[in-house]
């Protein structure tokens, strides 16, 4: 056991930390769920992808810098550290990539990677519908076949960064008397093609950050199917594990969440009951045991093991612990936590709000945690399916 | 980075695993009235269980944590009635002070008493500094006892030990007194206090490896019993509110467990951070413990109240051992304290 990092981790943490504080913006962006913020947060992935550092674990071909794993940790451990902008092209870096980049032909691969690490090409999920939340293999959009490619018919709902996004990546019936999971294929589909229709959902911050959208005969040709037809649910399942698993929620949000929690408990003094005291210490405990298990998995993917269904262990630990941080930290602050960005006396507490209703999400979205402690109970610990 | 351990460590703990699963089987566990078997005590102590963290001049392998950690989970697995916890952390403790010369006058008893402990051939017992009572006292040849700022031998006949039966009746516990004449001083003033840091740091993070392994096993007792347990005409197992009890279980121990280790790897290393990281462990373990103990309890149903069930032998070692070396609220005072009043908020690694 070493649980130490090397002189290059070290050198490029440095790195990574200096290119950051030289250019991370002082003032928070405006949310990515407005027209505007939209627009500042692509500017800042251009920022990001022109230093080299919007999706350091691709390929260099395709704009990354070949990164490993634990280079990415630590990366991560220090973009969130610096406060630095939330990431508008997250669906497409971390949940679409992966598959491209392991089912994608060449010609996809080099069309889509590159204008997505810029942030030139925003991608949207396109996984549950109306009938098909957790019960996701009860997909109903269907493709038929035509000449050169394929016409979708049907609705996607919840479709994060829809409302204002160019491109959707989602899962579509292509045999109509195929059932659940078989006879679906995975399309990427332009969200101004004709027939299409994206109405924005506001959320309960009041900001549409998730969409439905409609497909009224929509054309997709041939080369944007990703991997074979009628594999759809394998090739979607690889992304929903890496979201599940280390690519999408990385420790490091939570230890910088961890540590302003505790500041603000120090800064409070006196002013902080004992018991949201306790709180907060596990909180902060909890956000160093994920980071541990992460390291954990690290070193025991290096040494040739996969991560499997034990990574819905780690998507029910960090969405409870984002939830518990920024409930604690809205206890702490008593009414004042309730205040909005915009309340003279909110100052930046208003961030706290703003990431306990985004924390509220984490538990439903990826797989709700009950579909999570299903599949632990299931092919972890090998208890029956239910009748 | 590197979270791995050695194939020694491994085989080590693959060893203690096979020697349990032979003489440790419950059928033993509930035989074991006194809370102590010598024989089974020896045959560990045969393999090294006695001796790892004892240095080399005195017989012992000179290893540390890191090479006890897990054996000492295969311990909890078996819910291993012996005080695995506070004889390696007496004997740890008493090994140091004579390395760094620290005792007071000669005491060529103590490096006799210290090459019978690692043979297995005597134990150790040492009063945790969180704790009133000492456990395994009446098993013991000799206590390590704290008395105002200064540790001494004390020679277990030269104690008065009043027994105070506890729910975990194999962990012996005791109320000692005793003279300061009738011990030997082994540490004072600045040695005395490392001293009881390292004792409550030892004793913490081997009893959160013990946990570990006695909530691994309530978590596979209980899933037995669902899959095999027909209500309704399907196994209770198939129930999602069973199986959600038993998944949080799962996590709580999973997320816990690394824990544990880095708080081993933090005390071998001498890491500033080694008493914020040993007790975010210890209050991890405590936690993850109790949970699977309650989930198993609950999974079990009315069979698993019984004395009939082998159940009891795990959660009364959880009940202790969750409580004992400072309970999951006592050890997150102290990081609280770290965090909150030092401002200490850097990790290792």
């Amino acid at each position: 056991m070493d649980l130490s990092f090397t002189p290059s981790e070290r050198e490029f943490r440095a790195e990574v930390r200096a290119w950051l504080a030289a250019n991370v913006p002082p003032e928070p962006l405006p949310s990515f769920d407005t027209a505007e913020g939209f627009r500042r947060h692509q500017d800042w992935e251009a920022l990001l992808a022109d230093a080299g550092w919007s999706v350091i674990t691709w390929p260099t071909e395709y704009g990354g810098r070949d990164a490993s794993l634990m280079e990415w940790l630590v990366f991560e451990e220090e973009y969130y550290r610096a406060g630095a902008p939330a990431r508008v092209s997250q669906n497409g870096i971390f949940l679409l990539a992966p598959s491209l980049l392991e089912f994608g032909t060449e010609e996809q691969k080099r069309r889509f990677l590159p204008p997505m690490g810029r942030g030139e090409e925003i991608w949207a999920q396109g996984w549950s519908e109306p009938e098909a939340g957790s019960d996701l293999a009860n997909i109903r959009s269907r493709a038929e076949r035509v000449t050169g490619g394929w016409r979708l018919t049907g609705q996607k709902i919840w479709s994060s960064r829809a409302a204002f996004g160019h491109w959707l990546f989602g899962i579509f019936r292509t045999d109509p008397d195929s059932r659940r999971h078989r006879g679906l294929t995975y399309f990427l589909v332009p969200l101004d093609a004709p027939g299409v229709t994206v109405r924005g959902i506001p959320q309960l911050d009041g900001l549409p950050g998730f969409a439905e959208v409609f497909f009224d005969d929509v054309f997709v040709p041939d080369d944007q199917v990703l991997g074979e037809v009628g594999r759809g649910w394998y090739v979607a399942m690889s992304t929903t594990g890496s979201e599940r698993g280390l690519t999408l929620r990385s420790p490091g949000r939570f230890l910088a969440t961890a540590d302003r929690l505790a500041a603000l408990v120090s800064d409070l003094g006196d002013g902080a009951a004992p018991t949201l005291r306790d709180r907060a210490a596990q909180a902060w405990i909890d956000a160093d045991a994920y980071r541990l298990y992460t390291f954990h998995t690290e070193s025991r993917m290096r040494a040739g093991a996969q991560i499997g269904a034990e990574s819905s262990a780690n998507k029910i630990f960090w969405s409870e612990l984002d939830r518990a941080l920024h409930r604690i930290a809205l206890d702490l602050l008593g009414t004042r936590g309730t205040l909005t960005a915009q309340a003279p006396d909110a100052a930046e507490y208003g961030r706290w709000l703003d990431g306990f209703l985004f924390a509220l999400a984490g538990p439903i979205y990826g797989g709700t945690n009950e579909i999570q402690r299903n599949i632990i109970a299931e092919r972890v610990l090998g208890l029956p399916k239910e009748a | 980075m590197d979270f791995s351990f050695t194939v020694e460590q491994h085989d080590f703990a693959a060893a203690v695993a096979e020697l349990l699963r032979t003489h440790c089987t419950p059928e033993h566990v509930r035989a074991t009235k006194s809370g102590f078997d010598r024989d089974r005590w020896k045959r560990l102590a045969d393999i090294g269980m006695a001796s790892v963290c004892v240095p080399e001049p005195h017989g012992g392998l000179g290893g540390d944590d890191l090479d006890l950690l897990l054996a000492v989970e295969e311990c909890g697995s078996a819910a291993l009635p012996e005080p695995v916890v506070e004889s390696t952390t007496a004997a740890t403790a008493l090994g140091a002070a004579m390395e760094s010369g620290a005792r007071d006058g000669g005491h060529a008893d103590h490096a006799v008493l210290l090459a019978r402990a690692a043979e297995g051939d005597a134990l150790l017992t040492v009063s945790a500094p969180t704790d009133p009572y000492v456990a395994a006292a009446d098993h013991a040849a000799a206590l390590l006892l704290e008395r105002e700022g200064a540790w001494y031998v004390v020679d277990r006949d030269r104690a008065a030990l009043t027994p105070q039966p506890s729910v975990d009746a194999p962990r012996t516990l005791f109320t000692v007194e005793w003279d300061s004449d009738g011990g030997t001083l082994i540490a004072r003033g600045e040695a005395a206090r490392a001293m009881s840091a390292a004792v409550l740091n030892r004793g913490a993070l081997l009893s959160g490896a013990y946990l570990l392994g006695a909530a691994r096993r309530l978590i596979e007792m209980s899933v037995s019993y669902a899959k095999d347990r027909i209500q309704f005409g399907r196994p209770i197992g198939s129930f999602q509110a069973v199986k959600h009890h038993l998944a949080d279980a799962f996590v709580a121990v999973e997320f816990a467990r690394p824990q544990v280790w880095r708080a081993g790897y933090s005390l071998t290393s001498g890491a500033a951070t080694a008493d914020r990281d040993v007790s975010a462990a210890k209050a991890s373990a405590s936690a993850a413990a109790e949970r699977a103990a309650a989930v198993a309890l609950q999974v079990h149903g009315a069979i698993g109240y019984t004395h009939e069930s082998d159940l009891h032998l795990w959660l009364t070692k959880v009940w202790a051992l969750s409580r004992a070396w400072g309970n999951a609220e006592w050890h997150r005072g102290r990081v609280a304290s770290s965090l909150i009043d030092q401002r200490l908020t850097a990790r290792l690694p």
